[in-house]
């Protein structure tokens, strides 16, 4: 009875199934960053850090494998002129990978406190680099000449390049915060780094540091560049949000190609995917209007859906039920998780052809060169977690999501079949 | 619990003959309340007699000052006759031993009246290279923080806000102003903030703020007002209560007079006798 009925659900292509959680965490303290959910050695395992600076590792049933403290020395006297709530405080998503090249891999997180981590797979410092600034910029590694590098933004205005063992190579200098997530890929056989600063400059250096170009948004800039082949065609383009509300996209000169306006801050990265199967890419960020957006490779508006509070999180897609099209997941700090359809659905505002008996006004060409509707957001579900939802991750072979809410909770989402 | 207990206000005296009994009893616990006057209103000396009351009968009390020095206070103090020897008195002037200073608070068997004297410790770190994100508010939320760990604090006087929109970087004021009070409630220490206002002028009209961006009165759960009131060339100190939540308060204009190392309010909604 269920099979049929899942048949005659997706004859009528409806969606089956159901969203389950299937454990929660409770870390005790407060989680002001997403989670990372990856695998080691075969073993999947959940990173996220707190606000009062431990980073904790979790299996795939919520049992906490190991915590790293973040231990600073401090004078007791410049102990007392800093905040202590938030001294130590993570607020980036950590990295994790075989930075060294030893076959394992390592984490990488920056904290309030000035301080890139590095840890072993079992939370055993590594080695540590000192900036002067608070680090929410989460770090990118980068290969250089066979060398590993790992690059990364400081408060302190400027951007960090080490090498695999923590050492200094180079810095550039911003002369701005550095919170945004710096990007790293190779145009004209060259690798450059982008990123954004808190006086709204978008910048474009070499992997040696030297300028290329930059561009000024109206606003702070604390989301990582998406990158990609908007068009289809071989010319990359990138695609950046900044606190100014604007959705930028940007050729590989730094000009501007097209924005995009919403009525929020735009904090996180966009992602770029091929939802329609066209070869182009549509544009799914975030924005603190409370809205998630889908826009087409020229900036236009496919469709947005809103929900009752901030999203800050970058949306994540995937198709989680397996039926061979996508979803988009987030998170928002209205508590819930909501899953959408990729591409929306079309919704008929008239019928052609019968409406334009019962109009009594209007030009007959209107009817024939008027769309008869347009694209709405089209929710599959929605999942209420209680607390403000602060982002998530995916396992790309599960399809299982996890998500962390700002009351210190981590929890495991699945799709289910009916 | 019952319901009528689970709802009892504690309150907080305010030692001041005649203001106790028109505010039913004190100040709720936990409140915020703003003391504001001009200068010469006693808003530092009223406040201070609370918080000595307080330590008299056992509690612990905590008075940071960012303007005058603790010495210069506790001059003024004496001369008003308040008998320091009732209290434990610790001043806080060098930041190095704070911490071994609240440990000692544990200690005494009488209320502790802590004093902290920010202007000697500005002296101290003048020239040493802070961090980028080090501010005196920060210190002054750690040293609440740290007088709490210590032990039971039932009162805790800034003197004065005025001082601390100088001191700290306010980016955005009132954002920051509103996670001052919130950090303050969240630590649930009745507090007397000290704030300064310009003199009354004749030409000043009926609406009045009682905040320099506006929006401290609507964080504050109480405002106390002092003023100055001349006439005929005699000047009378007036005492109001114009804002007090969770409290059927009179909001009379009072006449407050200091006698004899005690205050004392007149003459509530009434012209004073001349």
């Amino acid at each position: 009875m269920a099979a049929l009925k899942q048949l005659f659900k997706q004859i009528q292509g409806k969606k089956s199934g159901r969203i389950d959680k299937k454990w929660d965490f409770k870390s005790g303290s407060q989680i002001i960053s997403p989670p990372l959910m990856d695998f080691d050695e075969e073993k999947d395992v959940i990173l996220f850090g707190t606000k009062d600076g431990k980073l904790c590792c979790l299996d795939s049933n919520g049992k906490m494998l190991w915590k790293f403290n973040i231990e600073e020395k401090q004078d007791k006297i410049m102990e007392l002129f800093e905040d202590s709530e938030t001294t130590k405080s993570i607020t980036t998503r950590p990295v994790f990978w075989d930075i060294n090249r030893d076959g394992r891999k390592e984490v990488l997180f920056g904290s309030d406190s000035g301080s890139l981590y590095c840890l072993n797979a079992t939370g055993k410092l590594l080695w540590s680099f000192k900036t002067k600034g608070p680090i929410h910029s989460r770090p990118e590694l980068f290969v250089d000449v066979n060398e590993q590098n790992i690059v990364f933004g400081s408060n302190d205005g400027k951007l960090y390049v080490v090498d695999e063992q923590g050492k200094l190579k180079w810095h550039f200098d911003a002369n701005s915060a550095v919170e945004s997530s710096p990007v790293v890929f190779s145009d004209q056989g060259r690798s450059v780094i982008v990123f954004g600063t808190a006086e709204g400059d978008i910048f474009c250096i070499t992997s040696k540091g030297r300028e290329l170009w930059r561009f000024r948004a109206g606003g702070i800039v604390t989301a990582k560049p998406a990158v990609g082949n908007i068009y289809g065609t071989n010319d990359k383009y990138i695609v950046l949000g900044s606190f100014d509300k604007f959705l930028y996209a940007l050729d590989m000169n730094g000009n501007l190609e097209w924005k995009y306006e919403t009525e929020g801050s735009i904090r996180s990265e966009a992602t770029l995917c091929d939802f329609n199967g066209d070869g182009k890419l549509e544009i799914v960020f975030s924005s603190c209007d409370n809205r998630v957006y889908c826009l087409n490779c020229n900036g236009d508006r496919v469709w947005s859906y809103e929900t009752d509070f901030w999203v800050v999180d970058s949306p994540i897609v995937a198709d989680i039920d397996n039926d061979k099209r996508l979803e988009i997941m987030f998170g928002s700090y209205d508590a819930s998780v909501y899953f959408l359809d990729s591409e929306g659905e079309f919704m008929m505002n008239y019928i052609p052809g019968v409406s334009n008996v019962m109009m009594q006004s209007g030009h007959f060409s209107d009817d024939i060169t008027t769309d008869p509707g347009k694209y709405s957001a089209k929710k599959l579900w929605q999942y209420s977690l209680g607390g403000i939802v602060v982002g998530g991750s995916i396992n790309v072979k599960t399809k299982e999501l996890v998500f962390a809410t700002k009351d210190g909770s981590i929890c495991l989402l699945a799709h289910k079949k009916e | 619990m019952a319901e009528a207990e689970k709802y009892e206000i504690k309150r907080i005296k305010t030692y001041i003959e005649g203001l106790d009994e028109n505010m039913q009893g004190g100040i709720p616990d936990g409140h915020i309340v703003l003391v504001r006057g001009s200068a010469g209103t006693m808003k530092s000396s009223l406040c201070f007699n609370i918080l000595y009351n307080e330590c008299i009968s056992g509690k612990n009390g905590l008075y940071i000052s960012l303007e005058q020095s603790t010495k210069s206070i506790l001059k003024h103090i004496v001369n008003m006759r308040f008998d320091m020897g009732k209290v434990n008195l610790v001043e806080i002037t060098d930041i190095a031993k704070l911490s071994a200073q609240l440990t000692d608070v544990k200690k005494s068997n009488k209320g502790n009246l802590v004093m902290c004297d920010i202007g000697a410790i500005r002296k101290q770190v003048k020239g040493m290279e802070l961090g980028p994100s080090a501010d005196w508010l920060n210190t002054i939320k750690n040293i609440v923080k740290k007088m709490k760990e210590s032990g039971e604090l039932a009162l805790f006087v800034l003197d004065s806000l005025s001082a601390l929109y100088v001191l700290s970087k306010f980016d955005n004021p009132r954002a920051s102003l509103f996670h001052i009070f919130e950090y303050l409630r969240d630590l649930e220490v009745t507090t007397l903030i000290i704030s300064e206002t310009r003199p009354k002028r004749a030409d000043a009209g009926d609406s009045v703020s009682h905040g320099q961006f506006d929006v401290e009165d609507f964080l504050a759960d109480g405002i106390i007002l002092l003023e100055l009131a001349e006439r005929q060339r005699k000047v009378t100190r007036e005492l109001s209560v114009v804002k007090m939540r969770a409290t059927n308060t009179n909001i009379d204009v009072w006449t407050l007079e200091f006698k004899n190392g005690k205050f004392k309010v007149l003459y509530g909604g009434q012209p004073p006798l001349l």
